[in-house]
């Protein structure tokens, strides 16, 4: 792994370890000790430009039934109150705040960024190649950060 | 009791940040939501707050442009507005307090981060009901 990707791992997981700690207080473990990553035929996914300083992309992709854990968390609500807008939202604002704290680890303090607007997006197994992949359990829940910046 | 205006595109969001103002002492504010700074205008102009926290990106009218109205008015130039987004960092905080926000906290926001960047405020506007 290149030193570019090895610092982006380091920076996902610092990310993904503040925001879904401090946002839903489950534990996050970067050791799959050999489960599956495979995300399932429900799998989510939500896609978020980095317009500035310079263009790139990160996606946050799940199982629905990790996103349906994260949201119950979230929202401190049982799984048969949720619905699908909550679920996508959910998703598309934890893939914000972990971009944001991407960001803000891989640029120097001095350099502005500007991402865009996060989107759900199909085709979750449409993982390219590109992509720096880091996977991590959630309180036992696979999910996926890929970012090409 | 305080009027407090959260301004954010997503539902979780605006969620996530009342639940944090209420454990920062905020529990029997009079909550209101917008969903970008056009709505946003749009509630101010029935009834004002105390302050305002809003997001920087969002559709239709963004954070920044949201910062921008509001200052221009005599009318709501006195609100304190406190920036919660994720796309802050040390170089672009120090232009929107030079713009005229009150604070600037990152996402994920916590109750104790809230309470050291505007516990004072929450507590002079608290007075100015007489509720403190």
């Amino acid at each position: 792994m290149e030193q570019h990707d090895v610092n982006m791992c380091l920076a996902i997981k610092a990310a993904v370890t503040e925001s879904i700690e401090n946002m839903v207080f489950m534990a996050i473990d970067t050791d799959l000790d050999g489960l599956s990553e495979d995300l399932g035929s429900d799998a989510v996914m939500a896609s978020l430009r980095v317009l500035e300083p310079r263009p790139g992309v990160l996606r946050l992709a799940m199982p629905r039934s990790t996103a349906v854990e994260i949201s119950k968390n979230l929202y401190s609500i049982a799984e048969n109150e949720l619905t699908d807008a909550m679920i996508q939202d959910v998703t598309c604002e934890l893939l914000n705040t972990i971009s944001g704290r991407v960001m803000k680890r891989i640029l120097p303090a001095e350099c502005t960024f500007h991402l865009g607007l996060p989107e759900m997006v199909d085709k979750p197994h449409d993982l390219q190649g590109a992509f720096v992949q880091c996977s991590f359990l959630a309180d036992g829940n696979l999910l996926i950060v890929l970012a090409q910046i | 009791m305080l009027k407090i205006l959260i301004v954010d595109d997503s539902s979780t969001a605006r969620m996530f940040i009342r639940r944090c103002l209420e454990i920062a002492g905020c529990q029997g504010a009079d909550f209101k939501e917008a969903g970008n700074g056009k709505e946003a205008l749009d509630l101010l102009r029935e009834a004002p707050v105390d302050f305002i926290l809003a997001d920087l990106n969002m559709p239709v009218l963004d954070g920044r442009n949201l910062l921008k109205r509001l200052k221009s008015s005599p009318r709501t130039c006195d609100i304190p507005l406190v920036v919660v987004s994720s796309a802050s960092n040390p170089a672009s905080d120090v232009e929107l307090i030079a713009e005229g926000a009150y604070a600037v906290l990152s996402k994920p926001i916590t109750p104790p981060a809230l309470i050291a960047s505007i516990g004072a405020l929450i507590k002079k506007q608290e007075a100015s009901h007489g509720t403190a």
